[in-house]
């Protein structure tokens, strides 16, 4: 089996004023591969994850996506920043879904993925209606088109940001957290969609704290603390039998926490999503 | 047992009628804003100072209603110029070119800080500053175009100038704190589906930063209705200029002045309607939590089908 590189990243590093957040992450990821990002709060997965898609400009290493190195280019032997827009065209393949959502308020459902279609790709109304409905139908609320954000639950706004995202056709999804913000009781509909995802081949980085459902549906997981990434591997490596003292201790937080009921019926709402 | 003691069965007390309650404070206040009210209305009806029928007679005279269409002109023409280039001085201040924000934060501290009565007169007496308005090439002596400033500076260029440069300062900042107050996250959104900054402004930023935009312009267009009116100081004929222009003649200056004021309410209640439908619309998306603000908003509310 052929695998080939989608993403690399190579000795990043971010700093926000005197604060180095990322110290140096190197992380390859091969097509069709879902990677899990863990570790505690502050330990830079979220910057990592913004870092890929130049919502935030690293302060030294290179990001690559299919060969290509992102948001800047080698000119007379330096590296400079690329141009607003040329950025803008170089995030087309890349989807990203957020902790807080991000709808348009002022736009129904079907809006809020019809209009970046329109925008973006320059498709005609009547194709992206149609891109629209597919993919709301694909996350479960092609019966909520017509509601606008305010009248959805949190974990419907969250399914409408993924089809947002996937009507765009990425190549690659980041989520960033992407049921932290939700009510215990909506995660499980968001994670079936994203399991869904994973199990449809696309490549996926996922920042999450949702322990059983990182080792559920990742290739591999990624355990980062304080800017570095501590461990690497499989879930079952990684999950199950760390080796570092910091990933055992983050592993014990949480795992008290799978070991719940609530995360039990996680499991049994990602099944769910599954079947259907 | 140290439960108290229940006078009434709970279920009875569950059955007693509810008794209306009597807002007393409520009606003396009525009372007394009623009485007050009659009291005014009956000194503006009774004073035999103040002719009605002089009143009537001059409402739709051909030059008060000259007044009131170029008020309107003027309203408008200079509202436009302080909301198109409020715009423009707003993404200038927010800019990360410390020039262009520098510049735009300069022009807002001038000419807020220098009152319009002023302006008006500095931009109708321009030709004794510069007495020729010439395009010419930079350093050259080729000039492309010389007019003497004074049939430039008509006295309506001068009114358009004086309150469309003044209302850019107003409204660059009340767009600044539009744009301000759309969330991060919006232009995050915007950005990770491969909108340009551009297109994420036109069709994420602004649409939204409307909504918080539009009650305070429908207020600068009324506060623009009425300043209007200083363009009497530099002869261009409006509404107050044309009734002034009649009772210089006849004498009739509190009919006339009542003539005027009774134009300016309806079209300021005019712009309130508008407002009022303007935000009704705009609100569409959370309407379950939104309701409109003041007397007339809500009397429309009230009747809008929900």
């Amino acid at each position: 089996m052929t695998t080939t590189q989608k993403l690399e990243i190579v000795s990043l590093k971010k700093s926000f004023g005197s604060v180095e957040v990322l110290k140096g992450i190197d992380l390859t990821v091969q097509t069709g591969d879902v990677i899990s990002l863990l570790g505690p709060s502050g330990s830079g997965k979220s910057t990592l994850l913004r870092c890929v898609n130049q919502l935030e400009q690293a302060t030294a290493g290179q990001v690559y996506i299919d060969g290509h190195l992102q948001g800047q280019v080698v000119r007379h032997g330096k590296l400079h920043r690329l141009k607003a827009g040329e950025i803008a065209r170089q995030r087309l393949g890349t989807g990203m879904v957020f902790q807080q959502f991000n709808l348009f308020p002022n736009l129904t459902a079907l809006e809020n993925v019809v209009m970046p279609q329109r925008i973006v790709l320059r498709r005609s109304d009547e194709v992206a209606r149609e891109r629209a409905s597919i993919a709301l139908d694909r996350v479960g609320v092609a019966a909520r088109a017509q509601a606008y954000p305010a009248q959805l639950s949190g974990g419907q706004q969250q399914r409408v940001a993924i089809a947002r995202a996937l009507a765009m056709d990425p190549s690659l999804m980041l989520f960033d957290e992407p049921t932290s913000a939700l009510d215990p009781e909506l995660v499980g509909e968001v994670l079936a969609v994203i399991g869904e995802l994973a199990d449809s081949g696309m490549t996926m980085l996922v920042v999450t704290h949702e322990v059983a459902f990182a080792r559920d549906i990742s290739d591999r997981v990624v355990f980062m603390d304080d800017g570095l990434v501590v461990e690497h591997g499989r879930p079952e490596q990684v999950i199950d039998d760390p080796q570092h003292t910091r990933t055992r201790a983050f592993l014990k937080r949480h795992k008290g926490e799978s070991a719940s009921t609530r995360a039990t019926q996680l499991a049994s709402a990602v099944q769910q999503g599954r079947e259907r | 047992m140290g439960t108290a003691t229940v006078d009434v069965d709970a279920r009875a007390i569950s059955a007693l009628p509810e008794a209306r309650s009597l807002h007393l404070g409520r009606w003396a206040i009525s009372i007394v804003v009623v009485l007050l009210a009659a009291l005014f209305i009956r000194v503006l009806a009774t004073n035999p100072s103040l002719d009605w029928g002089v009143v009537a007679e001059y409402l739709f005279n051909p030059t008060v209603l000259d007044g009131v269409k170029n008020t309107i002109v003027i309203t408008v023409l200079a509202q436009a110029i302080g909301i198109g280039g409020g715009l423009l001085l707003a993404l200038a201040r927010l800019s990360a070119n410390p020039v262009l924000s520098t510049g735009a934060s300069a022009y807002i501290w001038l000419f807020r800080g220098v009152p319009v009565l002023v302006q008006l007169i500095f931009w109708f007496n321009l030709g004794l500053v510069f007495p020729h308005l010439t395009v010419q090439i930079p350093w050259t002596s080729i000039t492309l175009l010389s007019i003497p400033t004074n049939s430039a500076i008509t006295p309506f260029v001068a009114v358009l100038l004086g309150l469309g440069l003044n209302e850019m300062a107003y409204m660059a900042e009340i767009i600044r704190g539009g744009l301000l107050g759309v969330p991060p996250g919006q232009r995050e959104a915007a950005a990770s589906l491969g909108m340009t900054p551009l297109q994420t402004l036109r069709k994420v930023v602004l649409p939204q930063a409307a909504r918080l935009i539009i009650p305070p312009t429908s207020n600068q267009l009324i506060i623009m209705l009425k300043i209007s009116a200083l363009a009497s100081v530099v002869t261009y004929q409006d509404l107050l200029t044309s009734v002034q222009l009649i009772y210089s003649v006849n004498l009739r200056t509190l009919e006339l002045l009542t003539v005027a004021s009774i134009w300016y309410v309806a079209l300021t209640t005019v712009c309130t309607l508008g407002q009022s439908a303007l935000e009704r619309r705009m609100g569409r998306s959370n309407s379950q939590s939104q309701r409109p603000t003041g007397a007339v908003g809500r009397l429309l509310w009230a009747r809008a089908p929900r």
